[in-house]
């Protein structure tokens, strides 16, 4: 029974905030400077989506007919020594992921094939951006773009005035005086703004799934996909909530949409730049040459503080007859089963060369980036932009990823060539042939994206980040919306 | 009368403090690309340095090697005689050519962090550019560099929106209007008036902050050729400027609300800085699909299999004797025969960028951002115009490099001294500065065009103010 008045007051604001939510949207639904930017925009995603999708297509053909005929020319080889085939080597290229079409990410700026071979760890080669043209520079046009630049500014367009209005044609004073409370008031205003939005991107997202679909992409990953969705939203309805906290804490919707231009002009468009430039001031990766140079210098000399090259070399392959059960018998052994062992012991040094120097490298890339995560503190959009890439497997880290692999996958192809050559080779030595069967027998490369939950742990400062924001924003739009004064 | 209103306005502008805060925040946006672009030029600068003295140090141990050889001593290493034209052209002297900074470099890194700004060239055949890897932060090249050039084609159009997009609408809310216009001045000199003081002081700061700029960031000034493009720069940066005041003066000739001037003008921004550009690279793209590296990997690979079974064969094999000049010619017959191969492929990828770019230059004048962006670019030096003047010399400095080894090589020539002093060297040739001068002049003239007929519109727009009932 006591609960029966406060009940109807649930009910009755709920009531209230219903007919709140269809005013907000009516009200902008009834401008035709919506409709127009509203067009605008869904244009504007329709074009990127396709084009997107146009090119991840392409993109996507190329680069598998591009391994087939890899695989095919490692196979059809001439008969040769194995190791000689270690040198001919092979080329793996990038698989392209299902979603570089929402958002290419740094993509078209790294290579996309590595050649595989023997003593040596070959950069990525292949830039797309390389090829493309300046205009790309300036304008590039893809679903991320305007969804992170573009969906921001129709935000703050279409919610800078929702306080500051009210207040300058007196409806708000009107609203107050029918005793609702402005905290309801808030709820309307952005869920009617929400739902306002909502409206703009269902199309575009919905062609987006339905392409999805009939392209027969049957491995769409879900779950990447909703995460995009998941976390997009959230960027979204953070700026509508730092936009209604500037409008209410405004004195006119003048100043309210200076503040929330400077805002956009400072944290979309300045800060990501300026930021990649500062974490790449603080924490310099070495220049290309040099590392080549080191690593050149501790191929020929052993690693720095470490045994001499023909030391180490000797280790190992002392280590590995060892294991094998010949040590003290080398001179029983014939020249080509010791020669292969020699040739895996110094492949094995070269692998410890490589790893010492590219773990410096990735340590470096991985403090900067970790830096540039803590940064996007001050700008929201470059955490959006840090998932968002990363989500789509188009960041710097998808594309450590695959180099890791790759390298793998040499190291255990270049093994295998060298114990083919020690096991088989016999009395033959160097002028031991393989053929088709040897080539057949070796490991194929297949790649795959790191699982989800890796990628949320590398993002996780970025996540952290967008989620606080949105989180800070809600509260002080609400206690804002408490506060705001009605004359 | 003019004078009097350019006299009252700087009256104005000067307790404006909105306006100075602005200047400031664009003053410290130059200071900051500056600082940035300084220490990235310096570290190109290191790099190519240290480069060449590498380089040099290399050429130097190999030319007395030989002369060592020549006068009978023990070779260091069987497999690295520097005497064989053939293994000194092919593995024991790579040669890395190098685009060298332009004097303005620090103005625009435009695609100079994209593009190979330095290739290794051997005189085996020249199938992709062999660069030395991409560790260059990818997240930098993908969000694109904080330089001179991205502030003044984004930062400076704003500037200038924030100062004059209620140059009338404020006096006409304020109320001001009418009481200045009771003076005898028409409308229009009125707003050219204040127009003209504001563009003028923006003109001044402007030109002011990238010449400090230019000079924090290292550019130099004294070498030859840079005045000139100092001036190309100013000159296209003030047409710009204009473009942008004149745009703002016809939405304000239109006659709106400050909000609704500053949402009309941040949405031409909007269009002509950001979605214009990325709908003409579409264009470009659609038009002319770039072509494909995968696909040039894979033909010339198949190419270099069928021809060269013979030069791979000899690769991997340690410890045999190298090729004396039989095995020499067969191995320079293979090449020639892969190159005659691949060259069709080659030639059709040149062909295919040529048309992107011709196709650039024709819609760059879609937008006014994109006639700066290409402007500074080309005359920092940085643009695609120089990189393919560069890549057509570095064609012709590897034929002469692999003339001068095969034909010691055909006849067993062994190097000695005068071999290498004979040896030739690269040096890129600066194209004539014409070609950058009549781009910059065609860029300049369309933004002048489009000012003049902005100016046009804002004075149709002036004539009609009151009729439209406003005060």
């Amino acid at each position: 029974m006591a609960d029966a008045p406060a009940s109807r007051a649930a009910s009755g604001s709920r009531g209230v905030l219903k007919s709140l939510v269809q005013k907000e949207l009516r009200e902008v639904t009834r401008d035709g400077r919506f409709w127009i930017v509203a067009l605008v925009i869904g244009a504007l995603l329709m074009v990127s989506l396709a084009f997107g999708l146009r090119q991840s297509a392409a993109l996507r053909a190329e680069r598998e007919a591009a391994q087939s005929t890899a695989d095919h020319h490692f196979l059809e080889q001439d008969e040769k020594n194995p190791h000689v085939a270690a040198h001919y080597g092979t080329y793996v290229f990038k698989p392209s992921g299902a979603l570089p079409f929402i958002d290419p990410g740094v993509d078209p700026f790294v290579g996309a094939s590595i050649k595989l071979q023997a003593h040596q760890r070959n950069a990525p080669e292949g830039v797309g951006a390389e090829d493309a043209t300046s205009l790309a520079r300036v304008g590039r046009l893809s679903v991320a773009a305007v969804l992170q630049l573009l969906l921001p500014l129709l935000v703050i367009g279409l919610g800078f005035s929702a306080w500051t209005a009210e207040r300058e044609r007196g409806t708000l004073r009107l609203l107050a005086t029918s005793g609702t409370p402005m905290t309801t008031l808030f709820g309307g205003k952005l869920l009617g703004l929400g739902a306002a939005l909502a409206l703009l991107l269902a199309p575009a997202v919905a062609l987006g799934a339905l392409v999805m679909v009939a392209s027969g992409s049957g491995s769409a990953p879900v779950g990447r996909l909703s995460a995009l969705l998941v976390s997009y939203g959230a960027y979204f309805v953070m700026f509508l909530a730092l936009t209604l906290w500037v409008s209410a804490r405004s004195a006119s919707s003048r100043s309210a949409l200076v503040a929330l231009l400077g805002v956009w002009v400072l944290t979309a468009l300045v800060l990501p730049r300026a930021l990649t430039e500062v974490a790449a001031a603080v924490s310099p990766l070495p220049a290309p040459n040099e590392i080549s140079r080191a690593i050149r210098a501790s191929l020929a000399e052993g690693l720095p503080g470490g045994p001499k090259r023909e030391e180490r070399i000797g280790a190992i392959s002392d280590e590995m007859l060892e294991r094998e059960g010949f040590k003290g018998a080398e001179t029983l052994m014939d020249a080509a089963l010791l020669g292969g062992i020699e040739l895996q012991a110094e492949a094995q040094f070269e692998n410890e060369v490589l790893d010492f120097h590219h773990r410096q490298l990735g340590d470096a890339i991985a403090r900067q980036e970790s830096f540039m995560a803590w940064l996007s503190l001050s700008a929201p959009p470059v955490a959006m932009q840090a998932i968002s890439s990363g989500l789509a497997g188009t960041d710097g880290a998808h594309h450590r990823h695959f180099s890791e692999a790759a390298e793998r996958h040499r190291r255990s192809l270049i093994a295998m060539l060298n114990r083919e050559f020690a096991e088989r080779a016999g009395d033959d030595a160097w002028s031991y042939k393989a053929g088709r069967e040897t080539w057949e027998r070796a490991p194929r490369f297949a790649y795959a994206q790191p699982p989800l939950a890796q990628v949320a742990l590398q993002q996780k400062a970025s996540l952290l980040v967008l989620g606080g924001w949105l989180l800070v924003t809600l509260v002080l739009a609400a206690r804002a919306a408490r506060r705001v004064e009605v004359v | 009368m003019f004078g009097a209103v350019v006299k009252l306005e700087w009256r104005n502008v000067r307790r404006e403090r909105s306006l100075w805060v602005i200047i400031g925040t664009f003053a410290a946006a130059v200071l900051f690309a500056a600082i940035g672009s300084r220490q990235f030029v310096g570290a190109e600068r290191v790099v190519s340095v240290s480069a060449a003295s590498a380089e040099a140090l290399r050429f130097a141990e190999l030319r007395d090697d030989a002369h060592a050889i020549a006068a009978d001593a023990q070779l260091r290493d069987q497999n690295a005689n520097p005497t064989k034209p053939l293994s000194v052209g092919q593995e024991l002297l790579p040669r890395v050519v190098r685009l060298p900074l332009a004097p303005l470099a620090p103005l625009a890194v435009g695609q100079r962090d994209i593009l190979p700004q330095a290739l290794t060239l051997t005189t085996r055949a020249r199938l992709a550019n062999a660069t030395e890897g991409d560790t260059a932060s990818p997240a930098r090249r993908a969000s694109g560099p904080f330089d001179l050039s991205f502030v003044l084609v984004f930062l400076l159009p704003l500037v200038i929106i924030a100062t004059s997009f209620d140059l009338l609408s404020a006096e006409r809310e304020r109320g001001t209007l009418a009481l200045v216009l009771s003076q005898p001045v028409s409308l229009r000199t009125f707003v050219l008036g204040k127009a003209s003081l504001r563009a003028g002081l923006l003109a001044v700061v402007t030109v002011a902050l990238v010449v400090a700029g230019a000079l924090i960031a290292g550019a130099r000034l004294a070498e030859p050729g840079a005045g000139v493009a100092l001036l190309l720069a100013i000159g296209l940066l003030l047409a710009y400027s204009s473009f942008w005041f004149a745009l703002s003066l016809a939405v304000n000739a239109w006659g709106r609300s400050s909000p609704a001037n500053a949402l009309a003008l941040v949405g031409a921004w909007l269009a002509l800085a950001m979605v214009v550009p990325g709908l003409a690279s579409v264009a470009v793209d659609t038009v002319h699909p770039p072509p494909s590296r995968v696909e040039l990997v894979n033909t010339t690979r198949e190419a270099a299999r069928e021809a060269s079974g013979r030069t791979i064969a000899i690769e991997g094999d340690h410890g045999k004797p190298q090729s004396d000049d039989a095995t020499a010619r067969r191995a320079i017959a293979a090449q020639a025969d892969l190159e005659r191969q691949v060259e069709p492929v080659l030639s059709s990828f040149r062909e295919r960028h040529a048309a992107q770019q011709a196709l650039v230059d024709k819609l760059r004048f879609a937008s006014p951002a994109l006639l700066l962006h290409e402007g500074l670019s080309d005359v920092a030096g940085s643009g695609a115009v120089r990189h393919q003047h560069f890549l057509v010399q570095v064609d012709a400095f590897h034929a002469e490099l692999k003339a001068f080894f095969h034909e010691r090589a055909e006849v067993g020539r062994h190097l000695d001294a005068d071999d290498y002093a004979a040896m030739p060297r690269f040096a890129y040739a600066e194209p004539a500065p014409v070609g950058v001068a009549s781009r910059v002049f065609g860029a300049a003239f369309a933004l002048l065009a489009m000012t003049a007929a902005l100016l046009a519109v804002a004075f149709a727009g002036l004539r009609r103010y009151f009729s439209r009932g406003l005060r």
